[in-house]
């Protein structure tokens, strides 16, 4: 039975989802963020983080086919990940709190939620979590420009 | 992975002077060599306007269409702001337009070093080229073409609704 860990991440009172323990490498508290005029409502703004420019990305927003916020965010994740061969990337997820650290194994495997539908776009798997379905994200494909339009 | 690579790293240089123009706390950087002119913005004509655009300049014999990008979202307005005092004209082989802005601040020929908009959030045709981090902030590069295209846009969103 292979088991692994994974960040648990909340983006709003109901919305959960995890990433892999290696892909979150920071968090940080009330970040600057740079708003960028003509962007997707759900990805509007910016941050730097060790001379990188990081997108800041709204995933409840984007769920819920809404705009993300205009007000400070109090907490946002900054995860890596693999976009091409040999390329590390940066992009960031606002937090509603601290994610908190899980050991998942084979046997919590689960299907998606079946809500919000747009699950199936951007997660790769999904576990169980006491009573709650997990999604597992896929950051390349989050970050990437499928969402954009 | 292999942390001695990253995707957005600076791709380019501009060591070239740049204009930075403000509207409504947004702040754009272009391209020295794209402006034509600086002008009043009591110096337009309001009348024989085509909408999404909010007057006309004369300059050089022609008539340029001015634009008044507008709010959170850059939006056209044909109401300009009382914060609107400049008129920057811009142009480029293809395209000739001028934009109401706020402020307007020459910055020099520096080493600009560009990023690509993160592919999260570049749209096609969308109105930055590139980013630019300097002095721990954060600084949208635009060229006249992509602002000519986004007016365009601006002007089918209008027609479409009427």
């Amino acid at each position: 039975m292979a088991e692994a860990s994974a960040w648990l991440l909340a983006f709003d009172p109901e919305l959960r989802a995890a990433v892999g323990e290696r892909e979150m490498v920071h968090m940080v508290q009330f970040p600057v963020l740079f708003e960028i005029p003509d962007t997707p409502s759900h990805c509007r703004r910016v941050l730097l983080w060790q001379g990188e420019i990081v997108p800041v990305l709204d995933v409840a927003a984007w769920l819920r086919g809404g705009r993300a916020g205009a007000a400070a965010y109090p907490l946002v994740g900054i995860f890596a990940y693999q976009a091409a061969p040999e390329t590390i990337a940066y992009g960031a997820l606002p937090l509603e709190s601290a994610p908190l650290r899980r050991r998942v194994s084979d046997e919590q495997a689960c299907a998606l939620p079946e809500q919000p539908a747009a699950w199936a776009r951007i997660a790769h798997a999904c576990f169980r979590d006491g009573e709650r379905k997990v999604p597992v994200l896929n950051l390349r494909y989050l970050f990437s420009d499928a969402l954009v339009g | 992975m292999n942390p001695a690579t990253r995707a957005d790293r600076p791709t380019s240089a501009h060591e070239a002077a740049l204009v930075a123009f403000g509207v409504d706390g947004h702040r754009l950087l272009l391209l020295q060599r794209e402006v034509v002119s600086l002008e009043s913005v009591l110096d337009l004509r309001r009348t024989g306007i085509d909408p999404p655009a909010a007057g006309l300049i004369e300059w050089a014999g022609e008539d340029w269409p001015v634009y008044c990008p507008s709010g959170a979202m850059l939006a056209m307005t044909a109401t300009i702001p009382p914060q609107r005092r400049f008129c920057l004209l811009l142009g480029d082989d293809r395209h000739r337009l001028a934009i109401l802005c706020d402020q307007v601040e020459m910055l020099g020929a520096a080493d600009w070093r560009t990023r690509p908009v993160p592919a999260c959030m570049a749209k096609p045709d969308g109105l930055i080229e590139a980013l630019i981090a300097h002095r721990e902030t954060v600084d949208c590069l635009t060229n006249t073409a992509r602002l000519a295209a986004f007016c365009r846009r601006a002007a089918r969103v209008e027609s479409r609704d009427g």
